[in-house]
């Protein structure tokens, strides 16, 4: 799954390294980056310019859990707003010599290039409505452990602003489920299937999918939802639906579906998937040192 | 005075490459002999490579000033002696900007008596920031190519069409960067299943064309030449043929890179290289290039106008979305535009046109520039074909440009300029 790079993107990624890279996520392993009690561990460097919390506690604790320390990028705290360039900030940092990056930015290919400036590996944690690797293996690592391993899957809501739906939804066509996108008449949306090579859905053929995957309106960028929320009645028997959160309550899904323990939401295990996902990345990063 | 003898001589009269004897005396094309047989003494013989008339580009980034680290004129004039370029026109969006008498008087002082002729524009409007008009009067008597805010549209339509009205009356160019910003604003590419594959935001053609519409009609209604930069998009070409039909005078430029590249050339590029391919107008689809390439060999297209831009490695080596817009390509002038002329299947009789004839004429300068004859100034460009080859580059001081892949068939030999030689 890795490279000398990290994980910069899924693009690349054959559907053979997929399979066994869930297959080694059942073992539940446990693992320490630290080899013995005197050699320091190593320091991985989180530089994120965007708010989350969600994927940046993930991947920190993901990081503690094996015995690694972090370093704090902030980017408002930084030179850059005294106006040093974003590739002398990432060079200075480089010489600090963490031994990787998890970089999100607003940007599309920004963690391309905070590899190419520093060297290290790079694992990106979003950038612009770009991808999101890492949520996108969370989110199909979510269904093989529920044995949902093939079926459909329908995104819902602002796709065209959305790095999950770019992301989560290439990787589940790679992996063969079948994926559409609820059809909200916007030309952007009809562009966005066809460039993916998603269907397009018509939102009353909502209940025939396994899966509902909703997106939240990316409003940082631009974005509204044409559709409104999902309503349960949307939902199909034993179907369930996904979001890679944080879900806006009423304004995403109506309140009736807004109970996260019920046996249709996903919200939950997806949380817990992509911490999971992103502590054997971790820990397969120092396999070989170990 | 100077002889050259080659095999191969542009005859604008039959169309073809023939056999002659150039004379050059002061500066100037004294005769050329065609059929003739051998070379007299003291006559270079260049054997059988190509002989033409050099280019003139209507749409050049200078730099200099302030931006002495992307390009001086140094520089820029070293690219054009190897791009076969003898006389550059240079938009006004220099640091600080060309829009003011003094201001054009500093680009004449700097440029003088250099081995490139260059002629700046000037601004439109002050700090090409579309708002208060610039000397007009003052500036459309000095020796300039004509007015330009390029780099910005001219948004407010008064400020247009009292621009028009004006170079109209003076006989100079009023040279448009069409583009609606209310539909492009923070777009990088075309707006296109590769902008949404890769979650950019995209330009849509209308772009082009809703600010294009508003100008010709306006061109119309004054019966005012108009000119437009860089077209990029098929829709354009068929309002253009449109007001033409109407009997409006609407000349037009070809870049490279939009008559080169699609975006489907974008696709196929790693993150680390999209920035370079970061231009405004935004480079289409194919069908778009196949059209504009169609319109410059029926001549619905006037000019090949590079717009050569170049940016530091700051402003290019970066994240598309936050990259500077620009491709650079003025030392490659000859090998580029001469793939744009093997795959648009133009004759050279259309290359000439379009380098050199039809830009001298939009400068008013067609009885001295942009022709191999007797009379005019001694521009011309000796050059051989060979096998595909990697382009060179190195004269101008930056080096960005989605050019990587592309391969010259074409070598520059010699380049003279107003007769003097200044490449090879
Ligand atoms: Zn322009
Ligand atoms: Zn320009």
């Amino acid at each position: 799954m890795l490279d000398h790079r990290g994980l910069l993107s899924l693009s690349d990624i054959p559907i053979t390294q997929l399979r066994d890279f869930f297959r080694r996520l059942v073992q539940k392993r446990r693992d320490s980056v630290t080899r013995a009690s005197r050699v320091q561990s190593p320091v991985g460097c989180l530089a994120f310019f965007e708010n989350s919390t969600r994927t940046l506690t993930s991947f920190e604790k993901a990081g503690l859990d094996l015995g690694l320390r972090w370093i704090h990028f902030d980017p408002s705290l930084s030179s850059l707003s005294k106006g040093e360039s974003l590739e002398e900030s990432f060079k200075s940092l480089a010489e600090l010599d963490p031994s990787f990056f998890v970089v999100r930015h607003s940007e599309p290919g920004f963690a391309h290039w905070v590899q190419h400036w520093t060297q290290k590996p790079v694992f990106n944690a979003g950038d612009g409505r770009h991808q999101h690797p890492t949520q996108a293996l969370g989110d199909a690592w979510t269904l093989w452990k529920q044995d949902l391993k093939s079926g459909s899957v329908a995104f819902f809501g602002d796709v065209e602003n959305s790095r999950v739906a770019r992301s989560s939804g290439f990787l589940f066509k790679k992996l063969g489920y079948r994926v559409s996108v609820v059809n909200d008449g916007r030309p952007q949306t009809l562009l966005f299937s066809k460039a993916m090579g998603f269907r397009l859905l018509a939102r009353d053929k909502l209940p025939s999918q396994k899966i509902v995957f909703v997106l939240r309106a990316q409003k940082e960028r631009g974005g509204h939802s044409a559709l409104g929320p999902l309503l349960k009645k949307e939902l199909g028997r034993g179907s369930y639906w996904m979001h890679a959160g944080p879900v806006i309550e009423n304004e995403d899904v109506e309140w009736a579906l807004c109970r996260f323990e019920d046996e249709n939401s996903l919200v939950r295990q997806q949380v817990r998937a992509c911490y999971e996902v992103r502590y054997r990345l971790l820990a397969d990063l120092f396999e070989g040192s170990r | 005075m100077r002889r050259l003898y080659s095999k191969r001589v542009w005859n604008e009269r039959t169309g073809r490459f023939e056999p002659g004897l150039i004379e050059i005396r002061k500066g100037r094309i004294d005769s050329i002999d065609f059929g003739s047989k051998r070379s007299l003494a003291k006559t270079e013989d260049l054997g059988e490579s190509f002989v033409g008339p050099s280019a003139i580009d209507l749409h050049i980034h200078s730099r200099g000033f302030d931006e002495n680290h992307k390009e001086d004129f140094e520089s820029l004039e070293a690219a054009a002696q190897r791009g076969g370029v003898g006389l550059m026109a240079c938009m006004a969006n220099t640091q600080p900007r060309l829009d003011s008498p003094k201001r054009i008087l500093d680009f004449l002082r700097l440029t003088k008596n250099r081995s490139i002729r260059m002629l700046p524009f000037a601004a439109v409007t002050e700090k090409l920031e579309g708002k208060t008009p610039t000397a007009w009067k003052e500036l459309l008597k000095m020796p300039i190519a004509g007015l330009s805010d390029d780099g910005k549209p001219l948004w407010n339509e008064e400020i247009f069409v009292a621009a028009l009205k004006a170079t109209k009356a003076a006989g100079k160019l009023l040279s448009l960067h069409e583009e609606d910003l209310s539909c492009s604003e923070a777009s990088v590419i075309h707006l296109s299943e590769a902008s949404m594959r890769t979650g950019h935001k995209g330009s849509p053609e209308e772009a082009e064309t809703r600010m294009v519409e508003r100008d010709l009609a306006w061109a119309a209604r004054l019966r005012a030449p108009i000119h437009l930069c860089h077209l990029s998009s098929e829709k354009t070409l068929s309002l253009i043929r449109r007001y033409q039909k109407k009997g409006v005078k609407v000349s037009s430029e070809l870049t490279p890179h939009h008559a080169l590249l699609s975006v489907e050339d974008f696709r196929e590029r790693e993150p680390l290289e999209w920035s370079q391919f970061k231009v405004c107008p935004v480079i289409r689809e194919r069908s778009d290039r196949e059209a504009l390439c169609r319109a410059a060999r029926s001549g619905l297209i006037s000019v090949f106008a590079s717009d050569h831009a170049p940016h530091s490695r700051l402003e290019k080596d970066r994240p598309m979305e936050s990259a500077a817009h620009g491709i650079l390509s003025l030392e490659n002038h000859l090998p580029l535009y001469d793939l744009v002329r093997r795959r648009s299947k133009l004759s050279w009789g259309d290359y000439f046109r379009l380098s050199a004839q039809k830009p001298a004429d939009l400068l008013g300068l067609g009885q001295e520039w942009g022709h191999l004859k007797p009379g005019y100034w001694a521009n011309l460009i000796v050059f051989e074909e060979t096998k595909p080859q990697d382009l060179e580059w190195g004269r101008s001081k930056s080096s960005n440009g989605p050019w990587k892949g592309l391969k010259a068939q074409v070598r520059m030999l010699q380049h003279w300029s107003q007769g003097r030689q200044v490449y090879g």
